[in-house]
């Protein structure tokens, strides 16, 4: 599979990867400051998809959302990013969640409905992800989160698309640059 | 912000063969996991404590890398669970051990990213037979992270200074992302231009011109690479059996 890609289409990948991951520090650090750790899953529901679009959109490959959460994933291994708490088993949890992604990205004809229910899909991914995961790992009061399961599943969906069309909105900036262009030749 | 960043010195830990210290790395993030002993817990911190210290890295960088995770997750997990819990001493208690859990896994990725080089971490996934593009790709996003950060903060300061002012507050999401998109594209550009730059040298070297991939140093496990596997090892067993 990596061999259909680039050069430049691998470091763009790997690249703003290592942007989400120092913008996802920064979010964590934000959101502990205020002494909530949950906001920052919140702020990824809405970064994560943000950064999709702009690592979908410039290579417009099937593959490059799967490589941006296998890289993210390992780099977020110590850390509590995503899934609230640091561990490998973060990794599977990203995959499945990029996996769908990268189905609805290859299934949506239009760009900008690409970006939106793309986005919508991973952040409800990851959530339902979590809500399996949550009782597994013997987190307090897990029940209480599958209480809130239908309200926060509608909350991921909204961040999730929000997110994916800001990325589409961005990409849209940078889409003439000359390095996109190469990127897309 | 140096999260990640290698810092060269002359000590044993630095002369480990990565993959002798990915085991270490892998080994430990399943261990704190498959234990709530907390004396296990607390002895697993104290080795890795000890590896960093037996790694020469200066503690002022250490703690610069850190020091948010050290000062507010603790306040933030104790928070958590006596949310979830109740208030009780045993969320208290729970907190700091789950604080303790994390704590082994930040400092042992830090003193791992600080103590092996990108081309080192590279040849030691190559030799554990990760794919040499998705190797290459973890190591540039490794490499990049420090580089990112210090750019994020140089573009913030250049807002500033053009009386731009930050403002994140969970009152006013729409104009909090409002006031991520200035950050947010000179971020890109620059990445735009790092990645051309990179590409380019990067191609100029015949980068994956051939198939079979040639490495200028071949890695070999040392005598002490056996010693260091023996101990993870043995603190495995010890853990396991407690």
């Amino acid at each position: 599979m990596l061999q259909k890609f680039k050069t430049k289409e691998l470091i763009w990948i790997s690249l703003v990867t290592a942007l989400g991951f120092v913008f996802a520090i920064f979010t964590l650090m934000a959101s502990t400051a205020v002494g909530n750790p949950a906001l920052g899953g919140l702020m990824a529901m809405f970064l994560v998809p943000l950064l999709l679009a702009l690592i979908y959109f410039p290579t417009k490959k099937i593959g490059s959302i799967i490589l941006f959460g296998l890289i993210f994933s390992f780099l977020s291994v110590p850390t509590p990013m995503i899934t609230q708490t640091p561990g490998f088993h973060k990794v599977p949890i990203i995959l499945v969640a990029v996996i769908i992604a990268e189905i609805i990205y290859f299934f949506v004809k239009k760009d900008k409905y690409k970006s939106i229910l793309g986005g919508a899909g991973i952040s409800v991914s990851l959530w339902i992800m979590l809500l399996i995961t949550f009782p597994i790992l013997g987190l307090p009061a897990a029940e209480r989160f599958l209480k809130m399961a239908t309200p926060l599943t509608f909350i991921a969906a909204i961040l999730g698309a929000i997110g994916g069309y800001c990325g589409y909105f961005i990409y849209k900036k940078i889409e003439n640059k000359s390095f996109v262009k190469q990127l897309q030749s | 912000m140096k999260f990640y960043e290698y810092i060269y010195r002359d000590s044993f830990i630095h002369k480990l063969d990565p993959r002798t210290k990915l085991f270490w790395l892998v080994a430990f993030s399943f261990l704190v996991f498959l234990t709530s002993n907390p004396y296990i817990i607390t002895a697993i911190l104290i080795f890795t404590l000890f590896v960093g210290v037996f790694a020469k890295l200066p503690k002022r960088q250490i703690w610069e890398s850190t020091k948010i995770f050290i000062i507010l997750m603790p306040i933030a997990y104790i928070i958590l669970y006596l949310f979830l819990v109740g208030f009780t001493l045993d969320a208290v208690f729970g907190g700091l051990i789950f604080t303790a859990k994390f704590l082994v896994l930040i400092f042992a990725a830090v003193i791992f990213t600080m103590t092996t080089s990108a081309r080192d971490l590279l040849l030691g996934l190559t030799k554990l037979k990760v794919p040499y593009d998705f190797a290459f790709m973890l190591t540039i996003a490794i490499r990049f992270i420090p580089v990112i950060a210090k750019e994020i903060n140089s573009v913030i300061n250049a807002q500033r200074a053009r009386a731009y002012e930050f403002v994140f507050s969970l009152r006013h999401p729409i104009k909090s992302i409002q006031n991520f998109i200035p950050i947010l594209i000179p971020v890109l550009m620059l990445l735009l231009k790092r990645s051309q730059e990179l590409s380019l040298s990067i191609d100029s070297r015949a980068f994956r011109a051939k198939k079979r991939i040639t490495y200028p140093q071949r890695l070999r496990f040392k005598t002490i690479d056996w010693i260091f596997i023996s101990l993870i090892t043995g603190c495995i067993i010890i853990a396991i059996s407690f």
